[in-house]
């Protein structure tokens, strides 16, 4: 039998062929021929061919300029290397500039893709997200849901998340948007501006948070708001967390995640205070935890955890 | 909208290490993972369908448990330690797909390493080609190397990051940091 090492090698020497360019007809039948001899050929090229994935987006995700990028390999490149970049700038593709792309999760899932600029969107639970790269802007419509950003830095491009509230405004910055109740904007890093209907009616800073009422109303422009930030951003690792929240909050929360739904008995219940770290799409680990700390009790029923009082013995 | 390639690098990549301890803590060789790892990803790859799947971590604990349960029915020598050790492959113990997600810092830490431990030509190669994104034939133009070399470099360097991200342990696959670097000198000279 071949080695899985030998079918390594093989699989690396057609993914740096596929790396060169298109096969042409001869190169693809024989492609197909190999891959055609054992299954285990097509997994080992298919798990290279993740790897090279994954490596395309160290240039995206590092997000900075050329110069400053090059920097960061600097030692570990060649000075050949070095001067050929700086004779070199890179430049965007005509095709990365015209084409919008389209980004969705449904309930419960999460999705982060990394854009031809070098800027990163995280889309959380239910969230729709377009993204069009123009040569002078950078545009965003975020027509539902929650997303956060981690903008490259184009003074000459700003990033423009449109809402149907509002317009934010970022040249390079972190912030995430949330368009589920209003407009709630949390940046952590840089600053960005809140813009309706052409005027500047908020600049948010690092560690400030911005909310509207789905009137568009302004709520609330807070600094200092770090902690908060972190817990609201602990989705991105697949939890939800809660500082003092009432149960009927957190339930609210918890559920943009599931179909399976939390539900509050008694006012009595609904008005106890949680906190911590939960994984947002486990509803029933949620309840069972409650039921550890609190005088409640969880009930299955159907697509549905229900947690009421525990009755008094 | 993801490729086969960001699907599999997004969800599949970042299990692989702890589906190799996994299968070796049952009681698999080194040998028999590799096999047994090529054969997951090939099944996976089969059934991709272009999707997203919910729970990437339970659907790739599946599928690797019966990739190891088919691959004993072939040997027919059933060892009483194997089948235990196969029921006891819960998906549940793959823990939450959460864990699996690195945060863009960590993740571009990963590559950045993973590049850096490359030997000289080589790296140059992947930075171009990786962090730069310019094509294997103005890579080769730009460092002054035939477009062969080149792309038998892709193909190395592939294996090594593959390596270095899927089994950092493995000390074989480590190059030694300080003659790459003498490397990286005297090849770009």
């Amino acid at each position: 039998m071949e080695t899985a090492d030998r079918i390594e090698a093989a699989a690396a020497r057609w993914l740096a062929r596929h790396d060169a360019g298109p096969l042409d007809e001869a190169d693809a039948r024989a492609f197909d021929d190999w891959c055609a001899g054992d299954p285990r050929r097509l997994g080992a090229f298919v798990r290279l061919e993740a790897v090279s994935a994954r490596l395309d987006r160290a240039g995206a995700l590092a997000g900075m300029p050329v110069q400053a990028r090059l920097s960061w390999f600097y030692p570990a490149v060649g000075i050949a290397a070095a001067l050929a970049l700086a004779v070199w700038p890179a430049s965007y593709a005509v095709h990365d500039l015209l084409k919008t792309e389209h980004f969705s999760t449904d309930i419960g899932q999460q999705y982060r893709a990394a854009l031809p600029d070098g800027s990163l969107v995280e889309l959380n639970t239910a969230t729709k997200v377009a993204v069009e790269l123009k040569p002078d802007a950078r545009e965003v419509r975020l027509p539902r849901g929650e997303a956060m950003f981690e903008v490259a830095h184009d003074a000459k491009r700003p990033f423009v998340v449109r809402t149907k509230l509002a317009e934010v405004r970022a040249t390079g910055t972190v912030f995430s948007v949330c368009t589920d109740k209003g407009l709630e904007i949390a940046v952590r890093e840089g600053a960005v501006e809140v813009i309706r209907e052409g005027t500047l009616i908020a600049r948010v800073g690092a560690g400030e948070t911005f909310t509207m009422d789905k009137r568009g109303q302004v709520v609330a422009h807070r600094a200092n708001q770090d902690d908060r930030i972190a817990r609201e951003l602990a989705w991105r690792d697949g939890k939800v967390a809660f500082a003092g929240e009432t149960l009927a909050q957190a339930a609210d929360e918890l559920n943009r995640y599931n179909r399976e739904k939390v539900e509050i008995a008694d006012a009595e219940t609904a008005a106890i205070h949680v906190g911590g770290y939960f994984r947002a799409t486990d509803p029933e680990g949620f309840a069972r935890a409650l039921e550890k700390s609190f005088p409640v009790v969880a009930e299955l029923d159907g697509d549905k955890v229900v947690l009421r009082a525990r009755p008094s013995a | 909208m993801s490729s086969r390639a960001e699907w599999f690098a997004e969800h599949i990549l970042p299990l692989e290490p702890k589906v190799r301890a996994w299968l070796r803590k049952a009681g698999w060789t080194r040998e028999e993972v590799e096999d047994l790892v090529q054969e997951t990803y090939a099944r996976l790859a089969a059934a991709w369908a272009g999707g997203e799947v919910a729970h990437p971590s339970a659907y790739v604990f599946a599928t690797v448990r019966n990739v190891a349960a088919d691959q004993l029915r072939r040997q027919r020598i059933v060892s009483i330690r194997s089948v235990a050790d196969i029921s006891r492959l819960n998906a549940t113990d793959g823990g939450p797909d959460a864990e699996a997600r690195l945060t863009a810092h960590e993740e571009l830490d990963q590559l950045r390493a993973a590049i850096e431990r490359l030997p000289g030509q080589c790296r140059a190669v992947f930075v171009l080609r990786k962090v730069e994104g310019v094509s294997q034939a103005e890579t080769a133009e730009r460092l002054g190397l035939a477009q062969s070399t080149v792309e038998k470099h892709v193909a190395r360097g592939m294996r090594m990051v593959a390596a270095w991200l899927t089994r950092p342990d493995d000390e074989a696959m480590r190059p030694a940091d300080s003659s790459a670097r003498k490397g990286a000198i005297r090849g770009n000279r």
